[in-house]
Order: C-alpha cells, then sequence, then structure tokens
C-alpha cells in the first residue's frame, strides 16, 4: 500500500497536534502568555511609573508568547516562519535583556519576565525558545524528506 | 469557606493531574480525565465567585488588582488550554492532549495557590 505523501496530508502531520512534544510546547506557551500579560497588565495599569522599562519588556515577551502559541498550533510555512521568528525574537530578548539586568541593574528596579535570563519563571524563557526552533528544524527536516521531490 | 475550597480544589487538581498522566501512559480512563476537568472547572468558578463576593462585602486585599489578576487566570487557564486540545485521537494525539491536561491542572494548582496567599 502507498503511503498517502500528498502536500495537505504532510502538512497536517507536521503542526504541533500531531506530536506530544508539539502540543506540550504549545500549552507552555500558552501558559506564559497568559501568566506574563497577566503580570504585564497589572504592573502597567496599576504603577508604570515605578519601572516603565521591566514593565513594557514584560509586556512585549507576553505578545511574543502570544504570537508563538499561536503560530505554534498552526498549520502551513507562514505560520512556521512566523512561530521561527517568535521564537528567534524571544531567545534573543532574553539574552539582551538578562545579559543587561545583570550588569546594569539600575535600568531594572523591578523584575521583567525577562530579567536575570528568566529566573522568575524556572527560566523557562531561555530553555523554550531553544527546544521550540529545534523543534521546529526537526518538523521542517522531517518534512523534507517525506515530501516528493519536484519531477 | 474559600480557604477550604481552595485546599480541596489543590488536591483534586493533583488528582486529575494524575489521572491524565496515567493515560497518557496507556490507562483507558479518559473520560474519567475528561470528566474531572469539567468538575475542576465548576469548582474554579465557584471559588471566583466566593472571592469576588469577599471582595465586594469588604474583604481587602495587600494588592487587589494582583488577587484579581489571579481569580480571572484561575477560570480562564483551564479552558484556554484544553479546548484546542484532542483527547480522543490515536497514539501520539491522545498522550500529548493528557500531558497537556496534567500540565494544565499543575499550572492551575500554583495559581489557585498564588490566588489565596494575596487573598
Amino acid at each position: 500500500m502507498t503511503p498517502d505523501l500528498s502536500p495537505t496530508r504532510v502538512e497536517r502531520s507536521t503542526t504541533a497536534r500531531s506530536s506530544i512534544s508539539g502540543q506540550l510546547l504549545v500549552a507552555a506557551y500558552t501558559v506564559l502568555a497568559v501568566a506574563a500579560g497577566a503580570r504585564a497588565g497589572v504592573q502597567i495599569v496599576t504603577r508604570f511609573e515605578e519601572a516603565p522599562l521591566p514593565y513594557a519588556l514584560s509586556g512585549g515577551a507576553a505578545v511574543v508568547y502570544l504570537v508563538a502559541a499561536v503560530a505554534l498550533r498552526r498549520p502551513g510555512r507562514n505560520a512556521r516562519r512566523t512561530a521561527m521568528t517568535a521564537l528567534g525574537v524571544e531567545l534573543v530578548g532574553v539574552l539582551l535583556v538578562g545579559t543587561a539586568s545583570v550588569f546594569d541593574p539600575a535600568a531594572f528596579p523591578d523584575e521583567s519576565v525577562w530579567s536575570a535570563y528568566g529566573i522568575g519563571y524556572g527560566f523557562a524563557p531561555l530553555v523554550l525558545p531553544v527546544v521550540g526552533l529545534m523543534w521546529l528544524r526537526g518538523q521542517a527536516t522531517a518534512r523534507t524528506q517525506v515530501s516528493p521531490g519536484p519531477n | 469557606m474559600t480557604q477550604t475550597l481552595a485546599v480541596v480544589l489543590v488536591l483534586y487538581l493533583a488528582l486529575v493531574a494524575v489521572l491524565a498522566v496515567s493515560v497518557s501512559l496507556g490507562a483507558p480512563l479518559t473520560r474519567a480525565v475528561q470528566t474531572g476537568v469539567v468538575v475542576a472547572e465548576v469548582m474554579l468558578v465557584v471559588q471566583a465567585v466566593l472571592d469576588v463576593a469577599q471582595l465586594l462585602g469588604g474583604s481587602q486585599p495587600t494588592e487587589p488588582a494582583v488577587h484579581l489578576g489571579y481569580v480571572v487566570v484561575s477560570v480562564l487557564l483551564l479552558p484556554l488550554l484544553l479546548l484546542p486540545v484532542e483527547l480522543h485521537g490515536g497514539g501520539a494525539v491522545r498522550r500529548g492532549g493528557h500531558g497537556v491536561v496534567a500540565l494544565a491542572c499543575l499550572v492551575t494548582m500554583v495559581v489557585v495557590l498564588r490566588q489565596r496567599s494575596t487573598a
């Protein structure tokens, strides 16, 4: 019996829903989006003037997590690109903000999600984008191997 | 009242998480997990209503905005995480779905505990 290698079938098999790690990754990003969004929302509404930079960064992080969670959940090349961009932004952001918060603590009177490389969230902001990018790369490789080449 | 309910909720969510892990390992308990999640959500809504009633009745948390944030998140977390999840698919879909249920229950436990600590 010949396996069904149609683009639709291959695309469906490479969405987050089709693997345990993909589903857990989407759930983890949803949790981070809710946690960072709620925290940033409260901080921005109630005491933004106390530490505008960290609170604005937390708000930005929440948006990145939301975009990543939605993009990882959706099938298709555009969604995959969006997810890779969001995860890349997150990784660069956590490295830059984490380093800045360690070497210039005065600029961060209160913690942001990415302060000290995400220590307030068990370093999940540092680990998750690496895991996510590896997962996306693995999915892309599997897709390339399964897809029939051009005739 | 809400303190007792919070303790019951935390223990109950732990039980549902254990059930979900056992399903992802192969136990045929999908129906029990589904029922468990629905009951947990009902308990979370009841807890939130009681909490808001206490706030309206004059209760003063140290940080009202933070506490209210935890109340809202405690109600929204399970639906947000679990509505897109398929629990009846085959193989990886079912195992992954129940892994997400376990994760959602554990995170909700933490939110309920934080909610009580800020009350």
